[in-house]
């Protein structure tokens, strides 16, 4: 959907080589200065932990039933009622947090991974390299977002995994184009073309010198996919292109909630807000880290 | 510049072959039949019969003739019948486009107005209180799903309050332009926070540029500087994202559309997909893909006049 | 009237607010003017010949004179006055309605240039359906048919091959009986669905895709319609209709009501809720001529494990009804106590079936195996509320008797290619209003089961009703046709719902749509009060 903007300023960004520690360290300064890191932070790290142990944190087990308690409003045993075939809404909303996590790091992780290669290659070698994988790139831009993965998903057949790949198969674009560009960039300036004159291979200009300078500006917009993952893996399940039932996917969850929104809104307003503060966390992160690692907006 | 133009458009060429083969073939690798699945809905028909009508709309013949018919009748400027409506697609897309773009440029216009103010704003107020709240709300703006912040402004505002039109398209134009507002918010929600945020940080770029430092020190007034010379080449950044976002917006408003019973291309193309309305897809994707080239051609263009330091090659 | 039996397919109960609505069949109104604004949540042009939607047919049944309606389940004259039907039920002769006139004022009949529907006008619209190659025309209806002719300008003749007992039902005489004007076929060809031009109480004015359809009164029918205007409005979102529809921006939603939605809209002052009538089945089937389906032991065992009743009445909430069977209760065939004796919830009778066929958890992991391995069955649902919420149902009876199954929803296309393809596991199905029903999973008339759903008894006792128009031996053999499907557990059943449509109060003299949407009739003429809106 949305591309979330990283601003490449190459002159600014590319005059220390090797970054000195220092840069790191103020890095990590400023981003412990950052309020809304902190709170990122500390707010994904509890969805974190009840992703992990939400068997021990969930009251109730997320799948299981219960026709005689179906549709209650929020009460002390069930936080956020329970839904229409008597399932713990909050249990469920738990769980989810495992579901939607899981989503986002991994098709960001795995898109990052694919894309920063591609780009690199692209971006280093140029030629025939570059020309395969721009034209892929141009042509998956044109495409609009949501309708390629609607129709990918439906050729790949609906489930979680599926939607995963789909979302991986768009997702690459974004890190190869951002990766080459700067990779041109880099290529010309004195410190590559004097390490390449000096003799290093092209493996170790690579990993020495160019994936280092690439690495903040991937960090920034490799947080901010996360959180979009997130919102279109969602998107996508709420629209039943995505986790399949009885798994309690925020999105899914909504989409069922849809029709017990005027009897039970708090069915839909709550993975709706679960959905949001996974996102903002993820978004506080990146948006803090941005501000530590471009040197341009540092005071 | 016009020869640039006639490259860039030339150029265009395999972009658009290579969309319409990608999309034919993935559309065609979805499993399933139109006229079966048509069929299913409301009366059962023999295979016999079913085959009968595959043969009236071509369907029965093998994918590649099929495909060079479609590219055929493309040049010939017929885009063919749809499967599920039975009119021509040409049709189906030129009822619904004028829909998308009100929807578009409206979300567009309310970005410009809210976002790029607001961003502007808390640059020059940086670390101030205004400035924390702009880039939370910001962020919240790209945070929240915007399907579920439709219904949400929809239980609010249209039953609630009903002081808005929940679904559908007004008669009059007032009636229009206030069945415009849900579905353009909710729309225009993402490129908000986007958009807020571009618009500060080019702000702050610019303001740290040594020509703005001078004209401060020279003693001219801080308005002045602000507005006169920072602030148009602050905008250039925020535009050429704002263009770039159009695919996007595109592509967001097939739910919005389909939420708030929006007669747009977006929703046309995904009941198309799942309808297995093959040439209605191919040709809502190739239409989509064309404007965003064109958006995005035109934005390199005015992008050069904006700032001449950019040559156009 | 002959074939009262078939009418019983309609057996409908009625709107409250009915008798309290004053009547305006002498054909004044209590208020003229207004404008009727229907939801729908999908819509196509308007050629009955392609139109394979019923929301569509709600159009098309107020802009072309139909031969027939169907009001309170009964068939009454609209272009047809009267008709007779032969003793042996093979031919029926239809009496056009003089001084009916095509809609003027457009492109094909300039204002008061109109000309009256014949009887040959209804012969070319049975043979257009007939010859098209791209026509719809139902398969049983196209094998029965013989000839249709015009004997004079007020008489059509139309012979049957057979006597047909469910000659009125939708699925089989409804599209062909929308008569159309040739001149308009001709002018428009393929765009003529765009620009329908009838003889209906309605003209059509424009129509704008996914987005709506305007009518205006015939002022020339033979009744003068109470209302101005007639809106059709597509609202593809479930949920946001349900808001339009409190908010007054709709008058009445055509489609399907959501159970939760029923529930509220009952306790609403304001709105009145219309049953349509005529109870869906939910149920399950399967690739039943594979292992291990193709054994009943194991059919009873899916049957028994889920309390199917239980979760019906969850997730239709008010529009629930207990029972089971291919036509539910007002339907021919429908046979009481068929969901106790067969479908009841007994999770130790599955277990215990499922050990006696050998299919047991010998690893202790919980999940049992068939043949040494993990049997892991797939479950096909389309992806709309509330099919997944069903899978998840299943999914979790199947694990309390150790039975894995594995959800595999999709969107149709994709449910319904797989059955198409008799793919192997177990499918959530909905049932037809009506004997369609039991024909969709029963290869009847040329419909071949892909999932393996053979039985010469069943097969033989559905040949014998279709054309039985006997109403007692016809019964009769519908529920011996329905207690053996019950008996070997071809269809594990949850329940039935009722389809309930909603309108606002103001809607007067209005009891909802059948097969046709009738809106005015002899019997009524729908009328808006402004005052209560």
């Amino acid at each position: 959907m949305a591309e979330q903007v990283v601003e490449l300023r190459a002159d600014a960004a590319y005059e220390n080589v090797t970054r000195p520690k220092s840069f790191w360290n103020s890095a990590l300064r400023q981003l412990i200065r950052n309020n809304r890191a902190i709170l990122g932070f500390a707010v994904l790290l509890v969805l974190v932990l009840a992703a992990v142990f939400a068997e021990q944190i969930a009251p109730y087990d997320p799948i299981k039933t219960n026709y005689s308690n179906v549709k209650q409003p929020p009460s002390a045993e069930h936080f956020i009622g329970t839904d229409e075939l008597g399932r713990d809404g909050f249990s469920r909303l738990i769980y989810g947090a495992r579901i939607s996590l899981a989503v986002g790091f991994i098709v960001s992780s795995i898109s990052v991974t694919i894309g920063v290669a591609l780009g690199a290659i692209a971006g280093y070698f140029g030629g025939i390299a570059d020309m395969a994988i721009m034209r892929v790139v141009d042509l998956m831009m044109a495409f609009p977002f949501l309708v390629l993965a609607i129709a990918l998903v439906a050729v790949f057949g609906p489930s979680l995994f599926n939607m995963m790949v789909a979302l991986i198969v768009l997702y690459w674009i974004w890190f190869a184009r951002v990766v080459r560009g700067m990779v041109l960039t880099l290529r010309e300036t004195e410190f590559i073309v004097g390490a390449k004159a000096a003799g290093a291979s092209d493996i170790a200009i690579i990993f020495r010198h160019i994936l280092p300078n690439v690495f903040p500006v991937v960090v920034v917009q490799g947080s901010f996919s996360v959180a979009e993952a997130i919102l279109i893996a969602a998107t996508l399940s709420y629209l039943g292109l995505g986790a399949q039932p009885p798994t309690p996917e925020w999105g899914s969850m909504l989409s069922n909630a849809k029709e017990l929104m005027r009897i039970l809104p708090v069915m839909s307003i709550a993975p709706g807000v679960a959905i949001m503060i996974t996102v903002l966390a993820i978004n506080f992160i990146g948006d803090a880290l941005r501000d530590a690692l471009d040197p341009t907006l540092r005071q | 510049m016009k020869k640039y133009i006639l490259r860039r458009v030339i150029l265009m060429i395999p972009l658009v072959i290579g969309i319409t083969t990608v999309t034919f073939a993935l559309i065609h690798l979805i499993p399933g039949d139109p006229v079966e699945l048509m069929m299913s809905n409301t009366r059962q028909m023999t295979q016999q019969e079913i085959d009968r009508i595959r043969d009236k709309l071509g369907l029965n013949d093998p994918l590649p003739v099929q495909y060079v018919r479609y590219v055929t009748n493309l040049l010939k400027g017929d885009m063919g019948i749809s499967v599920r409506s039975r009119s021509a697609v040409s049709y189906e897309i030129s009822q619904r486009m004028p829909d998308t773009i009100i929807l578009t440029v409206t979300s567009i216009v309310l970005v410009l107005v809210f976002a790029l103010p607001l961003g502007i704003l808390s640059a020059l107020k940086r670390g101030t209180w205004i400035d924390t709240a702009a880039m939370t709300f910001a962020l919240f703006g790209v945070s929240i799903p915007a399907f579920w912040f439709g219904i949400m402004l929809m239980l609010i505002f249209g039953l609630h309050l009903d002081w808005l039109p929940t679904v559908g398209q007004g008669k009059t134009p007032i009636e229009f332009a206030r069945s415009l507002v849900l579905p353009s918010v909710t729309l225009s929600l993402i490129l908000l926070g986007l958009v807020t945020r571009m618009a500060r940080s080019s702000m702050l770029e610019v303001l740290s540029l040594d020509y703005v430092r001078t004209a401060h020190a020279k003693g001219m007034g801080a308005r002045r500087v602000n507005f006169r010379h920072a602030l148009p080449n602050a905008l250039i950044p925020v535009l050429t994202v704002i263009s770039g976002q159009f695919a996007s917006l595109l592509g967001g408003a097939v739910v919005i559309e389909k939420i708030f019973g929006w007669p747009g291309i977006g929703r046309l193309a995904v009941d198309a997909i799942f309808a297995r309305d093959y040439l209605v897809v191919t040709n809502t994707v190739l239409v989509f893909s064309i404007m965003v080239i064109l958006v995005n051609l035109a934005n390199d263009i005015l992008y050069s006049y904006i700032d001449p330091r950019i040559r156009l090659q | 009237m002959k074939f009262k039996t078939a009418m019983t397919l309609f057996a409908l109960l009625f709107v409250m607010a009915l008798s309290l609505a004053p009547a305006a069949a002498d054909g004044h109104c209590p208020q003229e003017g207004g404008t009727f604004t229907i939801g729908v949540d999908t819509f196509l042009p308007m050629d009955p010949n392609t139109a394979a939607h019923d929301w569509t047919f709600y159009a098309i049944t107020n802009i072309n004179s139909m031969l027939f309606r169907i009001e309170s389940g009964q068939p009454v004259g609209d272009l047809a006055e009267s008709w007779d039907i032969s003793e042996d039920g093979t031919v029926y002769t239809w009496h056009i309605r003089p001084g009916m006139m095509w809609h003027d004022g457009n492109e094909i009949f300039p204002e008061g240039e109109s000309r009256e529907v014949t009887a040959h006008d209804v012969v070319y619209s049975i043979y257009r359906q007939y010859d098209d190659e791209s026509s719809i025309m139902a398969a049983d209806l196209r094998n029965l048919f013989v000839s249709a002719e015009a004997t004079d300008d007020y008489t059509v003749v139309l012979t049957l091959s057979g006597p047909d007992a469910i000659m009125y039902d939708k699925a089989r005489g409804l599209t062909f009986t929308a008569i159309v004007a040739k001149e308009a076929i001709e002018h428009y060809g393929d765009d003529y669905g765009l620009n329908p031009l009838g003889s209906g109480p309605f003209e059509f004015v424009s129509y704008s895709p996914d987005e709506e359809v305007v009518l205006r009164a015939n002022e020339d029918y033979y009744i003068d319609p109470c209302l101005d205007e007639v809106i059709f409005r597509v609202m593809p979102d479930v949920p946001a209709a349900m808001i339009a529809l409190e908010a007054g921006d709709i008058d009445w939603w055509g489609a399907v009501t959501p159970g939760d939605d029923v529930g509220r809209f009952l306790d609403n002052e304001d709105m009145t809720v219309i049953n349509f009538g005529c109870p869906v089945a939910t149920r399950l089937y399967m690739s039943v001529d594979k292992a291990p389906f193709d054994d009943v032991r194991f059919r009873k065992a899916l049957s028994h494990m889920k309390d199917g009743n239980a979760i019906n009445a969850a997730l239709r909430g008010p529009t629930h009804v207990k029972g089971a069977g291919t036509a539910g209760p007002g339907v021919a065939g429908y046979v009481e106590g068929l969901y106790d004796e067969y479908h009841s919830y007994d999770p130790e009778l599955a277990m215990s079936l499922l050990d006696e066929l050998g299919i047991v958890d010998s690893d202790g992991d919980g999940w049992r195996e068939m043949d040494g391995e993990l049997l892991e069955i797939p479950m096909f649902a389309w992806n709309s509320d509330p099919a997944p919420d069903y899978v998840a149902a299943i999914v979790d009876a199947g694990a309390q008797v150790g039975l894995k199954i594995r959800s595999e929803i999709a969107d149709p296309g994709t449910n319904n290619a797989r059955r198409i393809d008799g793919e192997w596991g177990i499918y959530l199905g909905q049932g037809w209003c009506g004997e369609g029903g039991t024909n969709a999973l029963w290869g009847r008339n040329g419909w071949i089961s892909t999932l393996g759903y053979e039985d010469e008894e069943i097969f033989n006792l559905l040949d014998m009703s279709a054309q039985n128009l006997d109403e007692e031996s016809r019964e009769a053999q519908l529920q011996a046709a329905t207690t053996r499907v019950a008996a070997l557990y071809f269809e594990p059943a949850f329940g039935f719902f009722n389809i309930f449509t909603v309108k606002n109060n103001y809607v007067k003299d209005f009891f909802g749509g059948e097969w046709t949407l009738n809106l005015v009739t002899d019997d009524h003429n729908v009328w808006i009060n402004e005052d209560e809106r």
